[in-house]
């Protein structure tokens, strides 16, 4: 009983596991979209723009280097945004 | 078919079907051929239900206390109660190697259907592929040399010699779980690391990737550390918690690595510095994971942990080298890709401090993994075994752990990129003093000595200036945004859990180092031989043996010596016993506690003369103790915090435009 059982448990898998070389033309689901990952880049940008406003309110940041910083993620923030507006996704 | 011979048959078929994944992966991303690479992600599925059917025959046969199966003589008895029947699944090398392999199976099924969209790609078939190598390796191992399958084959008998005394404790059921969590838990990481060099994608993309992936199984190896402590504080009768026994140690090794790459990986998320070192730290993560396995169940070096003797060395052993090689080739192979894309302008920041924590973590690593193999070194080059023992941690790590903890001062506080010395003192100033006073009162108390000084110093300033920083960010929110105290801490520290659960982590770490010093510095011994009726003093307890009485259990007989304990805050009666294991030939000591607030008071009855009514008793005054669960709790606790999630708003475009323009 045990023997069958298991013959039937290792045929069922096989076949499982082999069925998407029988079938040849099975694909993947689509990938993440270009616009998730956008919009994933969107936000953490969004949350370093944020970190850097404290550091500089609670003085852990000179004028300067905080000038620089925040325009370099807001150019990176402007191409995203760009980027998305491109797509027509507004 | 006997159910030896189908849980046999299953491990086999699940090494083919986990061999096929690989294969199919790898061929699937070679030749741009989708159905294999199908194929191999539902082989992944299936091996994982198959070890998963596997456990559930084992689990039945120790239940069922079906004598026909080797493992199950071994492991239970007839007076095996249920729970540790379901146990003895982790108590001895086979079964745990079947349980290391279902949980790295599961663990990638897991991987699996969280990347569900995004299998497509490449970097995660690699990463599949690699992992499931691993996979097959344990896989490999348990079916061929450490198969919990295995038949029976003395005469039949009706009663099995049951687990080894010293696990009966309740915390085998969670402790071993916990860590193996932890251990397994690393090879996704690795998997991703090797992925991201095969496909030259050595960018952030990885490390964002992995975070959650290292968060946890570092938690569940934290619980793991955690509880083993206590259960050898309770079990062991020894009055401690920590004794640098090889198992401990192997444990502690990958925690100490994958704490390193926890810090480097944000430097490489916000700096793109480090790329080398992470995938290096990932690949040297899992090593020592499987180093921990190697010495746990190699019976390589002896540990009052490590229950398994077997042959396993030498392929654990390739496993370790060949995953180094590979590794350190890869690395060689892209060394123009992982160049950083910024300079480290000077060690005084951020990433520049996190830089000094790695390399602390990485000594210390280093450190206890030398002493901890330095029998085995020694062996190869001497032929004899040298143990170096806990004086050689105890004189090594401190500096290092002082170190450590002076940058998780100092590192909340340093902004990214340059240090401002201003700023940097004034957040560093009021928490010093604040943590001078605690030491100092601390020192007035009786805590004395540089080393304890600088600990409860260093300590205190951990917890104060983690506080200070919060606070400082809270009062930033309170004058933008309006909000009331106690509302802005909850939504900074909701705001960014990854950050603050850090922070909570390292107050844990504070806590723990109080909880050290104390217990360990300045614990009281007494070994003495009492007789019922007699009464000592020691440590301002007054402790009196008030009797004893003898029983029998299914599997053991005791003595069990009832102390009224008393000080000037109450009094207690603690029951402390002597066993005798009559399989095993063996005596343990169950230890009594009376917890308070500034220590525990700890008993253990270390043997009986019934015709001389002789009590060699141990007492123990450890101060501070309870600071090490407290400190650990709140780890885990904080690591739980960093890995849960905000409920996302949702931002639309145009929003996003008025945020940067603000």
């Amino acid at each position: 009983m045990m023997t069958v059982l298991l013959g039937v448990l290792a045929f069922g898998v096989a076949l499982y596991v082999l069925w998407p070389l029988v079938l040849g033309s099975r694909t993947f689901r689509a990938r993440k979209s270009e616009r998730e990952e956008l919009l994933e880049r969107r936000d953490v940008l969004l949350q370093e723009l944020r970190d850097i406003d404290v550091d500089r309110e609670a003085g852990k940041m000179d004028p300067q280097t905080y000038a620089e910083v925040r325009a370099r993620l807001e150019r990176e923030l402007a191409e995203v945004l760009a980027m998305l507006e491109l797509q027509g996704e507004r | 078919m006997s159910l030896s011979a189908a849980g046999t048959a299953l491990l086999w078929f699940t090494l083919a079907l986990t061999l096929w994944g690989v294969v199919a992966e790898v061929t699937g991303i070679l030749l741009r051929k989708p159905a294999f690479r199908e194929s191999g992600i539902r082989s992944f599925f299936a091996a994982a239900g198959m070890l998963t059917l596997g456990v559930i025959l084992l689990v039945t046969a120790l239940l069922r206390a079906d004598y026909s199966i080797e493992y199950v003589v071994l492991q239970v008895s007839q007076g095996t109660s249920w729970p540790f029947r379901i146990s003895a699944l982790w108590a001895g090398m086979e079964g745990s190697m079947l349980f290391w392999s279902w949980v790295t199976a599961l663990y990638l099924a897991l991987l699996l259907f969280v990347t569900r969209k995004e299998r497509h790609e490449e970097f995660h078939a690699w990463a599949y592929a690699v992992i499931g190598l691993a996979l097959g390796f344990f896989v490999l191992i348990t079916a061929r040399f450490s198969n919990p399958f295995a038949p029976y084959e003395g005469m039949p008998v009706s009663d099995g010699r049951g687990m080894n005394p010293l696990l009966l404790n309740v915390w085998m059921h969670t402790h071993p779980v916990s860590l193996y969590l932890g251990y397994t838990g690393f090879v996704v990481p690795f998997g991703y690391a090797i992925a991201s060099l095969l496909t030259a994608d050595v960018h952030s993309r990885w490390v964002r990737f992995i975070r959650m992936w290292v968060m946890v199984p570092w938690v569940f190896l934290t619980i793991g550390i955690l509880f083993g402590g206590r259960w050898a504080y309770l079990e062991l009768g020894w009055g401690g918690y920590w004794a640098w026994d090889p198992v401990e140690n192997a444990s502690l090794i990958p925690w100490l690595t994958a704490t390193a790459l926890l810090h480097s990986i944000i430097v490489q998320e916000k700096r793109a510095m480090l790329k080398v070192w992470n995938v290096f730290l990932a690949a040297l993560t899992f090593v020592f994971a499987l180093t921990g396995t190697y010495i746990t169940r190699s019976g390589a070096l002896t540990s009052v942990h490590a229950f398994a003797q077997s042959e396993l060395g030498p392929w654990f052993a390739g496993a370790v080298w060949a995953t180094l090689i590979f590794t350190t080739g890869l690395i060689l192979l892209r060394k123009d890709a992982l160049q950083s894309e910024h300079r480290l302008h000077t060690l005084f920041s951020r990433e520049g401090f996190f830089l000094l924590n790695n390399w602390v973590f990485l000594a210390l690593a280093l450190t206890v993994a030398w002493g901890t193999l330095f029998p085995m070194i020694s062996e190869a080059f001497t032929g004899h075994k040298i143990t170096v023992g806990a004086p050689f941690f105890n004189r090594v790590t401190p500096p290092l752990f002082y170190l450590m903890m002076f940058l998780m001062v100092a590192s909340p506080v340093i902004s990214w990129r340059r240090g401002q010395w201003r700023p940097f003192l004034k957040a560093l100033g009021p928490p010093a003093l604040v943590a001078l006073l605690v030491a100092g009162l601390a020192w007035i108390r009786g805590f004395r000595g540089p080393g304890v000084f600088s600990g409860i110093f260093l300590a205190t300033w951990v917890i104060a200036t983690t506080l200070y920083e919060i606070f400082r960010v809270a009062r930033v929110r309170m004058r933008r945004k309006g909000e009331g105290l106690l509302l802005a801490l909850w939504r900074v520290i909701s705001h960014d859990r990854r950050r603050y659960g850090g922070y909570i982590v390292h107050m844990g770490v504070a806590f723990l180092a109080l909880g050290i010093v104390g217990s360990y510095v300045f614990q009281e011994r007494l070994e003495l031989v009492m007789k019922p009726g007699d009464t000592v003093t020691f440590a301002e307890h007054t402790v009196n043996l008030a009797g004893m009485e003898a029983g029998r259990a299914p599997d053991y007989t005791f003595h069990r010596a009832l102390f009224h304990v008393q000080n000037s805050r109450g009094r207690r009666t603690l029951a402390s016993e002597y066993r005798f294991y009559p399989k095993w030939n063996m005596n343990t000591s169950e230890a009594a506690l009376w917890p308070q607030l500034t220590g525990d008071f700890y008993v253990v009855l270390n043997g009986y003369v019934p015709e001389t009514r002789e009590a060699t008793t141990i007492l123990f005054w450890n101060p501070l103790v309870g600071f090490v669960w407290l400190g650990g709790a709140v780890m885990i606790l904080g690591g739980a915090f960093a890995l849960t999630r905000r409920k996302k708003r949702s931002i639309g475009v145009g929003q996003t435009r008025e945020e940067v323009a603000a």
